[in-house]
């Protein structure tokens, strides 16, 4: 069994390439933010990111100067509002971003899932949205000659993604809500997977309903505890809701954006150095038994 | 902020006058949707309908989060629909995919929406707003939002009661009123004081509450407003539905 454990550091300088299509997993639970803040800190830049609904760990890839492109359904803080970041780098011309909605987001991965170039569906046929995404075309169904969208594969370079255990050869076991994590994952090319536990695989065995991403598809298992921080990791830890909260004032302009990413990542060597920073307790507050 | 007295027994009561009005557009939406259906539910308002809706109304409906969190007891506020509170409270976590399949396939009865803009037609824009000095501000855009108008077998938008909110165009077509095949698409808008239906096509009041005149409704609208010759003035939400929504908009 190939044993695929390594640190964010290698994970992130091995697998992910400047100018890559990145899917990012998670949505509103298990947000790979131990991953996301490594790609800041080695300065990846041209991604193309690629989400349904795009929580504020986009804020982090943008702010960081990571993001060339965005495509997704929704962009913001939920629950909360408006992404200050997304907002100003896409009216600076510094973000190309593509607006679409989430069921045809999740087509189009699952289509790339599945191997085929397109997924039909009826969405988007009108309104403003309708005819702004470059890769949905009108087709004619073969079947009742009406007109239908045909959303176009995504197929992403790499898929970034958190879950709460794996063994070492990436047997990845992720339950919760589950978003478009396991389609998006599946559609790309390989998967770097941080967790909260690295177990033995004959534990895997006992609970293979568990296992939602195939190990053929990962390429590095990341131990790190608390890695969805500040959101939530179900069974394992609550969102800090005070984080979310205080987010839209700590990214409100460009200064406060940069003391964000500063006193979150550039003055720390690794997560859990950031992790260390953090209020005694906090952590301990935020774990699952305790709400 | 305001509160009002709703309960002067020995345990005395008070709830703000936002949560009054939220529950009171929320409680009016959910009169538009009738036991054992199946509800695919938006985040915000929308929400504290499906709490309603499940508490007092329609006991026996169920519940979907597009994050794909299946039969869901919507017990407090979640901030978002994949929210750690209700996916506890859930029963089947499936995927994004799987929820939306089932809209496809046409097994979603009631979408429930907000928005920042509805039009006389029935369109919604939660992408961008035009500002009178001619500036346009984005908002986060539609999520699920264009989806569930164009694929649920109805849908039924709740909205807080601002006239900048109700307006004859809307700056952007986020969610056409032009369902799919027979589905009904937005077939009316809850606010704190009325439901207009879109049964014509167009925003017609058909439902008011016994404590507010039609005068009252056109002056608080921007919109070119009718009046069904079949209006139907119904009750308030009572104390104890009030108290509720607003227990349930402090827990989040």
């Amino acid at each position: 069994m190939v044993d695929k454990i390594m640190t964010a550091q290698q994970a992130v300088k091995k697998y992910i390439n400047n100018s890559d299509m990145v899917f990012v997993g998670g949505f509103g639970h298990a947000i790979p933010f131990s991953i996301a803040q490594e790609i800041v800190r080695q300065k990846k830049h041209g991604l193309h990111l690629i989400k349904t609904g795009a929580d504020i760990v986009f804020d982090m890839l943008v702010a960081g100067g990571c993001a060339q492109g965005l495509t997704c359904g929704w962009y913001g803080n939920p629950g909360m509002g408006m992404s200050n970041v997304i907002r100003q780098e896409v009216e600076s011309g510094t973000l190309e971003l593509t607006e679409s909605t989430n069921f045809s987001m999740m087509l189009r991965l699952h289509a790339g899932k599945l191997g085929v170039p397109f997924i039909p569906s009826p969405i988007l046929s009108n309104g403003d949205l309708a005819h702004t995404v470059s890769e949905i075309k009108s087709i004619t169904c073969p079947f009742t000659n009406a007109e239908i969208q045909a959303h176009g594969s995504l197929n992403p370079d790499v898929a970034i993604v958190h879950a709460q255990r794996s063994d070492v050869n990436g047997n990845v076991q992720l339950w919760g809500s589950i978003g478009d994590t396991v389609d998006g994952c599946e559609a790309s090319k390989k998967i770097i997977c941080s967790v909260e536990e690295i177990c033995q695989d004959d534990e895997i065995s006992l609970t293979p309903h568990l296992t939602k991403l195939p190990a053929h598809k990962v390429v590095a298992v990341i131990k790190q505890p608390f890695g969805a921080y500040p959101s939530y990791l179900h069974s394992f830890y609550q969102r800090d809701e005070k984080y979310y909260a205080d987010h839209s004032n700590n990214t409100k302009d460009a200064l406060k954006t940069e003391e964000w990413l500063q006193s979150t990542i550039y003055n720390h060597n690794d997560f859990n150095s950031y992790l260390h920073s953090l209020p005694e307790d906090l952590l301990k507050k935020l774990e699952w038994n305790n709400s | 902020m305001k509160r009002k007295v709703v309960n002067e027994g020995a345990q005395k009561q008070t709830i703000s006058d936002d949560s009054i009005s939220q529950a009171r557009a929320a409680f009016m939406a959910s009169s538009e949707i009738s036991d054992c259906k199946t509800i695919f539910v938006g985040i915000g308002l929308p929400c504290l309908v499906a709490h309603i809706t499940q508490n007092y109304t329609s006991p026996n409906c169920h519940l979907v989060f597009e994050s794909g969190l299946m039969e869901v007891i919507c017990k407090t506020q979640p901030l978002s629909t994949a929210s750690a509170n209700i996916a506890k409270a859930s029963k089947m976590h499936g995927s994004m995919l799987d929820v939306f399949s089932m809209l496809q396939r046409g097994e979603i009865d009631v979408g429930l929406l907000s928005a920042a803009q509805i039009d006389v037609n029935g369109n919604l824009n939660s992408s961008k707003l035009n500002t009178k000095s001619g500036k346009t501000i984005s908002l986060p855009g539609s999520g699920g939002a264009h989806d569930i108008s164009v694929l649920a077998n109805k849908v039924v938008v709740v909205m807080p009661s601002d006239p900048r909110r109700f307006v004859n165009n809307v700056n952007f077509i986020t969610s056409p009123n032009i369902p799919y095949g027979n589905r009904k698409g937005v077939v009316g808008v809850a606010m704190p004081d009325a439901y207009f239906s879109f049964k014509t096509g167009k925003a017609v009041l058909q439902k008011i509450y016994s404590d507010r005149t039609t005068e009252e409704i056109r002056s608080s609208l921007n919109w070119d407003m009718e009046i069904s010759s079949t209006l139907e003035r119904i009750n308030p939400p009572s104390n104890r539905i009030l108290e509720g929504a607003d227990i349930f908009l402090q827990n989040n």
